[in-house]
């Protein structure tokens, strides 16, 4: 499992004055092998129905029971000392190691999250790999909402999902978020999930 | 409302305290009213659009109401508020204050499949569904739940508008 060596030398610059709150996202983050192993193992992981007020979609295990040797080997990675060291440089923020939520989620026609700030134990960064293209008409991007007096107000970006693509956004108690109801028959696949602080 | 005579009140009293919930049928002679709704935008509570009911409907809503608030709980019949919901909009916390919640159904056409249920969940997550039903009242005792509309999705052609009150 590798990323694109030109992502190494990012800082934490550009997370840390990201508006209305940190966040990030990465163009082609992982090499072209390595995210075609990590699309084609996510294939054969089922999916379960999520359902609640405040989402639908469909939602994998946490992967750290999976059994498919190519996302064993991406949670092996993705808490490895030097990814996470990686992810401290560009986020600036200091994590919790051998501690990962990880897990693979589609949304089809009509799922949607509505906003809210994943706060929840110590999660410190929450992230995304995008394993599928949405046009904006299409929906299932991601809204980041600006706030006032500690409440969301307007969505004023939409990181739109790009196969490759790596999004993540600190946690904290503005970072509130939404993804937009999918309106397409095609899905929007991702690996996502969040590091501790 | 004169179709309910005491009989039948006492009759869906009792059926009322032993299920906690009723629903009534062709409320309003007349359920088309033209009202000037507003946006509620407040998107960890909701996303949809609020009306006053004029003093005149409110009136009107009362005397065929009063029977069964009367029988029911000895009280008055309260003020109406209307709701409106289009495709992207939800409820999580219906906005009334008491514990009987009362809700009259005035959406003509609603299309399954699209979201917009009027659900009941208590803390043990478990949730009761308002039927949908077109001029409608329904009657609920909402103590230690929690009332909320699911979100409208993009197939939603029609809006969905509901009164409601609580005592």
């Amino acid at each position: 499992m590798q990323i694109q060596k030109k992502h190494l030398k990012i800082t934490a610059s550009k997370f840390k004055q990201a508006k209305p709150y940190p966040h990030l996202e990465i163009l082609n983050f992982f090499t072209t092998e390595s995210i075609a192993k990590i699309a084609d193992a996510l294939q054969r992981e089922p999916f379960y129905v999520k359902q609640s007020d405040l989402f639908s979609f469909k939602q994998t295990a946490d992967l750290v029971s999976t059994k498919e040797p190519a996302l064993q080997e991406l949670r092996r990675y993705l808490l490895s000392e030097s990814f996470m060291s990686y992810m401290e440089q560009i986020t600036g923020l200091k994590l919790k190691r051998d501690k990962l939520d990880l897990a693979g989620t589609m949304y089809e026609d009509t799922d949607y999250l509505l906003c809210h700030d994943d706060q929840l134990d110590k999660r410190k960064i929450a992230f995304l790999i995008y394993l599928s293209d949405m046009t904006p008409k299409e929906g299932g991007y991601l809204n980041i909402f600006d706030n006032k007096k500690g409440k969301p107000t307007k969505i004023v970006k939409k990181i739109i999902p790009k196969y490759n693509k790596l999004a993540l956004f600190e946690v904290s108690k503005l970072s509130f978020h939404s993804v937009e109801e999918v309106k397409t028959n095609r899905q929007r696949i991702a690996i996502g999930g969040w590091y501790y602080g | 409302m004169d179709k309910y005579t005491p009989e039948v009140l006492a009759k869906a009293k009792r059926m009322f305290e032993l299920q906690k919930a009723l629903q009534l049928h062709k409320i309003l002679d007349s359920a088309d009213q033209k009202l000037s709704f507003k946006s509620y935008n407040e998107p960890l509570l909701g996303m949809y659009s609020v009306a006053k009911i004029p003093a005149g409907i409110q009136k009107q809503l009362a005397k065929k109401i009063y029977p069964i608030t009367k029988a029911f709980f000895k009280k008055k019949c309260p003020l109406f508020t209307a709701m409106q919901f289009k495709k992207g909009e939800y409820c999580m916390q219906l906005p009334v204050q008491g514990r009987y919640h009362i809700l009259i159904n005035l959406t003509k056409r609603w299309q399954e499949g699209t979201g917009g249920e009027i659900l009941y969940q208590d803390k043990n997550g478990e949730v009761i569904e308002v039927p949908d039903a077109y001029n409608s009242l329904t009657i609920i005792d909402a103590k230690q739940l929690r009332g909320f509309v699911t979100y409208l999705n993009h197939h939603a052609k029609y809006k969905k508008t509901i009164y409601i009150a609580a005592l």
